[in-house]
């Protein structure tokens, strides 16, 4: 295997008087979008801001393109950091903020201008130049603040919430737009996003944090799919998380009691022995619901119904009083109301297993 | 303190409007007496009393008089020295209290209220009595065993008058420097830092301009305040020292006093430091322009 462009090693750092970081290691490989997600408070930006310089970690190491870059100030990284709130320089142009970084490293005027006329088409404001920041929209500055970072070609672009303060129209077209970018340039790229949704629009891969420490690390589909705890798969995306107990195993195949129900899924991944509390994460889009008179499944009663346009999404309530959601075409909900029997199952393969118990 | 971050729009009524009340007061209580005081300088004197004309007669006089320039001199040189010492530290003070105590920062702003609330005469004596020959400066440094004889410079000196007036203008110049920091969120320093800025740089290039009105008004009451300023002199300052503002303050008061003569002075003082005052502007703007 080929050194990771980012390695972070055992990397901790404590505020006065918390831990903002616990123990976090991660490989980040050349050209990859990586993004750090979790709720607020979580680390995130502490640990993006230790890779950029800003903070020193209390212990642990990182490495950029195999060299030890803890302990360097900001300047003298291969890294550039995109704000949160843009972060332009008020009193420059859209041409000299690009070109800040550039006249730094002493670049002569013909170059820089190519330079910066090739960072306008890339973030497509070539007519916006001579402008000032106060006059840009809100996704024009985070454009001009992307294409300043990137005009010093870094070796890992950070960047800290770049969309959270757009609306939501203008974020999912940024994502893409980003996300584009990225691939042309085939650069490396940090994201810190506490948004689910754009964590999977845009990554190839994601770490979940919570607490200080990644929780997980996947593609977008792994975690999604394969969640290893409670905390992620109900930070990702909705889902029903179904409480109960190991009460057996039957050929490879654990035996699990939901208040009164039982059902059966494929013990692969972790040992669960008997008498462990456990929870099932189940996908309310993977949820089926039978009508058929004594049909298979979890029996339920129909509790809530909620349309949503493009589907509708039906609450049914298992004897245990416990609510399970199902995602449901429009069509296949005709003629169901509050109160009508069903059954509930799901194809085993879309559950997962996982760990803790609280919600 | 205005800001260049300032929203160019403002709602509601017309911002023409809404500077009537404050203008009429301005003109009432600033502009009518400098009217009075121009009208003034115009005049010829004979004893006490006042003789309307118009004649350049004093302005003439003070333009020539060699005792008049040396004294224009050593007030801009005091000015000019007082701004050098009072402007670096009060930035310095600013800067600690925004980026480095953070929140903290409002104690110590608190501390700086408290002290200019205390009053300008109290202060000038409180340095008389750290700078004199027994004073506080010259026994710890004896007491230290750094020098054997008080040092005599420290009091009724040009030095003297230079320290006593950054001591009293400092604080005053911090407020403005402090308040337009406040305004500076830290990423934009650490933007500069980011893409390769040393510190030195990404102040010179990012913070200064970016402070500048809070830096054009610490810059202003540092020098305009001790150009003219004529207690100090004459508490602190030796036989040598006398400012300008001691002359013109003499014609305004008891024998040998020439009301006219001081109007003219006091204007050509005006125009003599507010050239001074936007010239050092336009410097430092220039020498920012990253
Ligand atoms: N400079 C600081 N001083 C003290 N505590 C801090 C500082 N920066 C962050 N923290 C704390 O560290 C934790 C993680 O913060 P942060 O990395 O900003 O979270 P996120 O970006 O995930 O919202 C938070 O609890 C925060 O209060
Ligand atoms: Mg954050």
């Amino acid at each position: 295997m080929t050194t990771p462009e980012v390695e972070i090693t055992a990397l901790h750092k404590r505020f006065s008087t918390q831990t903002a970081l616990d123990r976090v290691d991660l490989d980040i490989a050349a050209g990859e979008f990586v993004s750090l997600l979790g709720p607020s408070g979580c680390g995130k930006s502490t640990l993006l801001r230790i890779i950029a310089g800003f903070e020193q970690p209390t212990s642990g190491t990182v490495r950029i393109h195999g060299e030890d870059v803890t302990g360097r100030p900001p300047d003298k990284r291969p890294t550039n950091l995109v704000f949160q709130r843009g972060a332009l320089f008020p009193h420059m142009s859209v041409r000299e903020n690009i070109g800040y970084g550039l006249k730094l490293r002493r670049w002569d005027q013909s170059r820089m201008r190519a330079r910066i006329d090739e960072m306008l088409a890339l973030v497509r404001l070539d007519s916006m130049g001579e402008r000032l920041p106060s006059q840009l929209s809100g996704g024009q500055a985070q454009r001009v603040a992307l294409a300043r970072a990137l005009a010093c070609d870094p070796r890992v672009l950070l960047l800290d919430e770049p969309l959270s303060a757009l609306d939501l129209k203008l974020r999912e077209q940024m994502q893409l737009e980003l996300r584009a970018i990225q691939r042309r340039l085939s650069a490396t790229f940090i994201f810190v996003t506490h948004d689910q949704t754009e964590a999977l629009v845009m990554s190839d891969r994601i770490a979940i944090m919570n607490g200080g420490r990644i929780v997980q690390q996947g593609t977008p589909r792994e975690i999604y799919r394969r969640p290893n705890s409670v905390f992620v798969s109900d930070f990702i995306g909705a889902t029903n998380l179904l409480s109960g107990e190991v009460v057996g195993m039957e050929g490879g195949r654990l035996i699990l009691a939901i208040g009164e129900a039982r059902i059966t899924v494929p013990a692969d991944r972790a040992s669960y022995g008997t008498g462990r509390r456990f929870a099932l994460s189940v996908r309310p889009e993977t949820v089926r619901l039978d009508r058929a008179p004594g049909a298979a499944g979890l029996a339920a009663t129909v509790a809530e119904i909620v349309y949503l346009g493009s589907s509708v999404r039906v609450g049914a309530r298992l004897g245990g009083g416990q609510l399970i959601w199902a995602d449901l075409r429009d069509e296949e909900t005709e003629g169901l109301d509050i109160g009508t029997l069903v059954a509930l199952s799901w194809n085993e393969a879309a559950a997962a297993l996982v760990e803790g118990n609280e919600r | 303190m205005a800001s260049s971050l300032a929203k160019p729009f403002r709602r509601g009524t017309s911002p023409r409007v809404a500077l009537l009340p404050a203008g009429g007061f301005y003109a009432l209580v600033f502009a009518l007496p400098v009217v009075a005081l121009l009208v003034l300088s115009f005049w010829t004197a004979n004893g006490f009393k006042l003789i309307p004309g118009f004649t350049l007669d004093n302005y003439v006089k003070i333009l020539t008089s060699p005792l008049y320039r040396a004294l224009m001199l050593r007030t801009i040189g005091v000015a000019f020295a007082t701004t050098a010492i009072v402007v670096p530290v009060a930035f310095a003070l600013a800067y600690c209290m925004r980026f480095v105590f953070e929140r903290r920062g409002q104690m110590i702003l608190q501390i700086i209220l408290l002290s200019l609330f205390s009053g300008y005469l109290v202060r000038i004596y409180a340095w008389r009595t750290i700078l004199g020959k027994q004073g506080l400066l010259n026994s710890t440094l004896q007491w230290l065993g750094l020098i054997d004889q008080p040092l005599e410079f420290l009091i009724y000196s040009n030095t003297a008058v230079v320290i006593t007036l950054s001591g009293l203008l400092l604080p005053l110049a911090v407020l403005p420097l402090y308040s337009a920091m406040l305004n500076v969120p830290r990423d934009f320093l650490e933007a500069a830092r980011d893409l390769g800025a040393g510190k030195a740089y990404c102040l010179r290039t990012v913070l200064v301009p970016m402070v500048m009105p809070g830096l054009r008004t610490a810059f202003a009451f540092a020098f305009l305040l001790s150009a003219g300023d004529f207690v100090t002199p004459s508490l602190v300052g030796g036989t040598q020292s006398l400012l300008i503002g001691n002359v013109i303050a003499d014609q305004f008061r008891g024998i040998g006093s020439n009301w006219p003569l001081g109007a003219a002075m006091a204007f050509v003082v005006v125009a003599v430091m507010l050239c001074s005052f936007l010239a050092v502007v336009a410097l430092i703007g220039r020498a920012t322009r990253w």
